[in-house]
């Protein structure tokens, strides 16, 4: 482990997201943000967590999945109801601990048994029986009593701050980090391209496919536990396919595959919406269009010899002084 | 006798076609055997169900005695039977380092949790499969380009990289469908060279499809000859290019 954070220490991404890291922290501690921004932070750092989980899976794996919002959900639920209704005498301090990791694990096993149900999938088909799953467990939350079923369940203890979002963000993106940067990275990105040659290889595909899911979901569930605990209240239509596609944009966007673009896209599109919020009617429709030209410009060649060509001159300009 | 390999009476059937009939082979400890016969004859049929992609309708096949039949692609390939594909099938998104590294992940098996804490045993296993692979682009000159992606090879060199990779495995039977496909003379001259130092150093079997006759008949020890998925024919370079049959199921009448 020593190791590892050693050779990373040279990594300047690394260097820069620990510097933001501890300076929020600092600013959130002696209250030098406002409450707003203080949200704004906290729901980066949720879709953080589950920008980079999805990753893994449509990214790394190359498995187009729209059901990420559905594991979630499911840690968002387990985790109130543990809190709430399971060890209401329990200080949150002490029992929000056990419902992070039981809401992650109830929702990896959801995770077991979805990659388990659609393990011949590919593609548009795999896309499609998510999205299924997706809305499914949207309707079995509005029909359950237990948690509120459409009323949306309130009254969830609203412990998560800036400062424990942050250290639960930068554990779980340190250890899908560590995940990706080993074998198991390897072999997912080795069956993203050729399924066959892998599995030719000696490789066990159906497994990593499942351990892929169910990694994926056991941390989407951390996110979902995060969330409840930051809203105080839920309601199962706030995790519909939107949710998901939201989700796989920012992937997409930040690159497949890509650790440091989904992480810089999760940052920028959850703040996007924030900063057009003076367009007010307009405010999805400026959304939207500023998608489609990231999208349109991201592989242009021109804008990129630009940008290459700019970076140029500000080196040179940087030797001549 | 150290048989390798035993195929008998193999068929499979495409719902009403029967793609290959009653196909037979063995191979034995070191030998180099080749499988021609002209397109559609079903030569990488035989090929897929060699490697479990197929499960044959019919027949034996055999590793070392030990039946392969409904085993899993990545359990045969496991067992020792390795192959490299037509249209090369590397994993471009990787370096050429860690195409190997993949599959080496066989025989250095660390677990999930051990990438996640970085325990000595991850370490140990990174450090042991990094040095071995490297050996292996060695010994197969590859050792330079170890660390630029898989993708950016020549042509030539992905075909060797596609051999190395199935190498890993540590086969007893390597299969090589086409080789030469797509290559110049030089390259097949090449070819032929990295092919028969393949067979010394690793003391492997080779089963190989291909249509260069050149290559065909200057490597192989003995030829099978395929046509609408029977043998049509089994013997020595000689006896197979001087065979009437033969030449009729290539040129026609």
């Amino acid at each position: 482990m020593f190791r590892e954070v050693k050779k990373l220490c040279k990594n300047k991404w690394f260097i820069f997201s620990l510097i933001g890291v501890v300076v929020l922290m600092i600013l959130s501690f002696t209250n030098l943000i406002s409450r707003y921004y203080q949200g704004i932070f906290t729901s980066i750092c949720i879709n953080i967590i589950l920008v980079t989980s999805l990753n893994l899976l449509s990214g790394y794996l190359g498995e187009l999945t729209l059901g990420h919002a559905g594991f979630m959900s499911i840690g968002a639920y387990v985790g109130a109801y543990i809190t709430k209704d399971l060890f209401p005498f329990l200080a949150i301090e002490i029992s929000f601990w056990p419902a992070l990791i039981i809401g992650a694990i109830i929702a990896a096993l959801i995770g077991f048994v979805v990659a388990f149900a659609s393990l011949r999938l590919k593609g548009d088909y795999l896309a499609i029986i998510t999205l299924a799953f997706g809305e499914i467990i949207k309707n079995i939350l509005t029909n359950l009593e237990l948690v509120g079923g459409a009323k949306g369940y309130m009254g969830i203890s609203r412990f998560v701050n800036l400062p424990l979002a942050l250290i639960i963000m930068f554990i779980s993106v340190f250890l899908i980090y560590l995940l990706v940067n080993s074998q198991y990275g390897r072999i997912i990105k080795a069956i993203s391209v050729d399924d066959l040659a892998s599995n030719n290889s000696g490789i066990d595909t159906k497994a990593y496919k499942i351990k892929t899911f169910v990694i994926a979901a056991f941390f989407a569930g951390i996110a979902g536990v995060l969330y409840a605990h930051y809203m105080g209240n839920l309601a199962p239509k706030i995790f519909d396919y939107n949710m998901s596609i939201e989700i796989l944009v920012m992937v997409v966007l930040g690159g497949m595959g890509n650790f440091k673009g989904g992480i810089i896209s999760a940052i920028i599109l959850t703040l996007l919406p924030e900063l057009l919020r003076g367009f007010a009617d307009y405010q999805m429709l400026v959304y939207a269009l500023i998608l489609i030209f990231m999208m349109l410009f991201k592989n242009n060649a021109k804008v990129n010899a630009f940008f290459s060509e700019l970076k140029l001159k500000i080196s040179k300009e940087k030797v001549h002084e | 006798m150290n048989n390798i390999l035993h195929v008998e009476n193999l068929g499979i059937n495409f719902g009403g076609l029967r793609a290959v009939d009653n196909f037979y082979m063995d191979i034995y400890g070191n030998e180099l055997v080749g499988l021609i016969g002209p397109n559609g004859a079903g030569k990488t049929t035989v090929f897929n169900m060699l490697t479990g992609i197929y499960a044959p309708s019919e027949g034996k096949i055999e590793l070392m005695g030990e039946s392969i039949i409904n085993k899993k692609i990545n359990d045969i390939a496991k067992m020792g039977i390795a192959r490299t594909f037509q249209n090369i099938r590397l994993f471009n998104n990787l370096s050429v380092v860690d195409n190997i590294k993949v599959a080496l992940n066989s025989s250095h098996l660390y677990s999930l949790k051990d990438s996640l804490f970085r325990t000595k045993k991850y370490y140990q296993a990174e450090e042991d499969m990094e040095n071995e692979a490297m050996e292996l682009l060695k010994i197969m000159h590859l050792d330079d380009l170890a660390y630029t992606l898989a993708a950016n090879l020549p042509y030539g060199k992905q075909r060797e990289l596609e051999i190395a990779r199935a190498l890993a495995l540590k086969p007893k039977l390597l299969l090589l469908d086409e080789p030469a496909a797509g290559m110049n003379p030089k390259e097949t001259l090449e070819l032929i060279n990295t092919i028969r130092y393949v067979q010394d150093y690793f003391k492997v079997s080779i089963l190989l499809i291909e249509h260069d006759m050149n290559l065909v008949m200057e490597l192989c020890k003995r030829i099978t000859v395929l046509n609408y998925g029977m043998v049509l024919k089994v013997g020595s370079p000689l006896e197979i290019q001087n065979d009437e049959e033969v030449i009729k199921a290539y040129l026609g009448n």
